[in-house]
């Protein structure tokens, strides 16, 4: 196992860096996507994607949080942003 | 009861709360330092104007009318217009608010060569820019809004502030989560019994304030996620300039052509724009005025009558000039609807955050709601130190006794050490000498100096002394105040009572009650730092 190798202060901090930075990329992508998806005029959509940021980072970061391990931590950020981001590409 | 409660200690529950307690400790502790900074200056923020009247005397003995005449308002953009025309000729930008009783002077921005903005006054009969013995260099309560939401350190402060307000909505979150009795602990306060009384008295505040603080944390980063989510921004404009202009359906930002050019006449297009809003206008940009780019915005001033009800008014309107042709290229009333559901929502949460909204009542609830959760914060940061003092926990190992005494160290500086730099900003306001060159810049400069000589402070001495010090030394600045003023104005709170100058008057009485209670508390604290020094001396001998 990977995770035995990594000292735990490591993991930890992996952990923290999945949920803030992760979590950052994530909702980035989240309201980009937004963008997009949303009914009405670009900056309608966008403008609301933006108000809508910081309850989506939260959420993310106690997702991330509360995963059992870094790995997973970091899966949960980046899988979804990862479609979100595709989905971004194929919209516009 | 009991099965719940095994089921919370084993199940996924219990799990989930044993996840959650380091993220609520560690982002609030961190959170903690410079929110209590935040809080505490965002709280004296929501009274920037009258605190801007104590902290200019000169500048308050000029009276403005409550409403100003039409020849009035077009005099008074002639004075500004004739100094910038003569003194700023090739500034990046000007901009110009009429006197109101809010600021009697006309109010003059304009950029600097060297980049940043100066701010100056005319006098309103003269047109002559005040000296300092007329308008006292200083920011006066305006810096308590910047220290608030930039920490005067511009884009870099607004990035700091924003990473803390995130930790704080972080630690609300996960505080909801671990926290298993909202109702019960409502009704639990028990005074004086330590650590209990330190958590009670913490989770009390949280509980009793949580609207208020999610709504606050909320709002004030909503109102800046152009800023912090620009990245998402860019994917789909070519700048953030770009997505503003479109989502006001105004036309697009121009660039700087290079070839120079002259204004036309402020005057003639502060007249149009009166006349197409249909209402008075009180303030006057050009931006690149030496420049063949160069627009103008006259804003409308807004209607107190239907602001203060309506949480979901914009502004008074605002027209946009052509400022080198005199073309009119965009108007906006003053009734017109919002721009879409999502900008409606921007606007009714920064009218809420920066209580522009609901008068004189919603101000003082804010303040009122920003001191307890000042002292939330203050409560958690020292309950956090106080198991750690008797857990004798082993968190970060061998390094744990100086990772403990650094924490220590910054929970004072940021909790005491930080009241005593805001009341000695009022100290040097009134100290520094009066033609000082960038004066209002040193009053600044001093008041991260003394933030900073109270780090090293607790640094250096004994942790429950130094709490003692630092309340004692804001309690005798508060309770000072008005004899400091007297000394060097000639003013004191008595006559600005006798003249019926209630905001001065005001000022210096919250001074004497926020002194009176510190010089309870640092009472307290002395004799509790008493106990302390001998249980200690008792465990180093026994």
């Amino acid at each position: 196992m990977t995770t035995l190798l990594i000292p735990k202060p490591f993991q930890v901090s992996l952990k923290i860096m999945a949920a803030l930075l992760g979590g950052y990329v994530f909702t980035v992508i989240f309201v980009g996507c937004v963008a997009v998806i949303w009914p009405g005029r670009l900056a309608d959509a966008m403008q609301t994607g933006l108000m809508l940021s910081f309850a989506v980072y939260s959420g993310a970061m106690i997702w991330a949080f509360s995963q059992s391990n870094w790995q997973r931590a970091w899966l949960v950020m980046l899988i979804p942003a990862a479609i979100m981001w595709g989905m971004t590409l194929w919209l516009s | 009861m009991a099965e719940l409660n095994q089921a919370a200690k084993t199940g996924e529950i219990g799990r989930y709360r044993r996840l959650m307690t380091p993220v609520h400790t560690w982002s609030g502790l961190v959170a903690g330092w410079l929110l209590f900074a935040i809080f505490v200056t965002g709280t004296l923020a929501v009274f920037d104007k009258p605190l801007s009247q104590w902290l200019n005397p000169e500048l308050y003995t000029l009276t403005a009318n409550e409403t100003l005449s039409e020849s009035q308002r077009l005099d008074y953009v002639a004075k500004g217009e004739a100094f910038f025309r003569q003194y700023q000729p090739n500034s990046g930008f000007w901009g110009m608010g009429l006197p109101s009783a809010d600021n009697p002077g006309i109010l003059l921005f304009w950029e600097l060569k060297e980049g940043g903005l100066h701010i100056g006054q005319l006098h309103p009969e003269t047109g002559k820019l005040l000296g300092p013995y007329e308008n006292r260099g200083t920011e006066g309560g305006h810096h308590f809004v910047h220290t608030h939401f930039e920490l005067h350190a511009g884009n870099t402060g607004i990035w700091i502030v924003g990473a803390v307000t995130m930790l704080m909505l972080l630690s609300l979150v996960s505080g909801v989560i671990i926290h298993k009795r909202i109702f019960n602990d409502f009704f639990t306060l028990r005074l004086f019994k330590g650590q209990r009384s330190w958590l009670d008295a913490h989770t009390l505040l949280a509980v009793l304030t949580l609207p208020f603080l999610l709504m606050i944390s909320y709002s004030g980063l909503a109102i800046q996620a152009k800023t912090y989510f620009a990245p998402a921004i860019t994917q789909h404009y070519d700048a953030p300039f770009g997505f503003y202009t479109d989502l006001m359906q105004e036309p697009p930002f121009k660039t700087p052509t290079g070839e120079s050019a002259s204004p036309v006449s402020l005057v003639e297009l502060f007249a149009r724009a009166e006349a197409e809003l249909g209402q008075p206008g009180f303030f006057i940009n050009v931006e690149r005025p030496a420049d063949s780019s160069a627009m103008s915005h006259v804003f409308g001033l807004p209607d107190p009558s239907v602001s203060d009800d309506n949480v979901l008014y914009y502004d008074g309107g605002r027209v946009q000039f052509n400022a080198v042709t005199g073309e009119m290229t965009h108007v906006r009333r003053p009734d017109q609807q919002m721009n879409g559901g999502a900008f409606a929502a921007e606007i009714m949460l920064e009218r809420m955050h920066m209580a522009e909204f609901g008068g004189q009542i919603y101000r003082w609830l804010l303040f009122v709601l920003g001191l307890l959760g000042a002292t939330m914060i203050a409560a958690g940061t020292i309950l956090f130190w106080i198991k750690r003092r008797q857990g004798n926990l082993r968190e970060f190992g061998r390094a744990t006794p100086l990772v403990y005494r650094v924490i220590e160290t910054l929970n004072i500086a940021a909790i005491t050490g930080l009241l005593v730099a805001c009341i000695g900003f009022f100290w040097t306001n009134r100290l520094l000498p009066m033609t000082l060159p960038d004066r209002a810049g040193w009053e600044i400069t001093a008041f991260f100096a003394i933030w900073l000589l109270t780090v090293l402070h607790a640094a250096v001495l004994p942790a429950a002394r130094v709490w003692a010090q630092q309340c004692w030394l804001f309690a005798v600045l508060c309770l000072l105040l008005p004899f400091i003023n007297l000394l060097t104005t000639g003013e004191h709170f008595i006559h600005y009572a006798l003249q019926r100058q209630w905001p001065e008057f005001s000022v210096e009485l919250g001074a004497i009650i926020f002194g009176l209670l510190a010089l309870w508390l640092s009472r307290y604290l002395k004799r509790r730092s008493k106990v302390n020094d001998r249980s200690a001396l008792a465990m180093e001998t026994g």
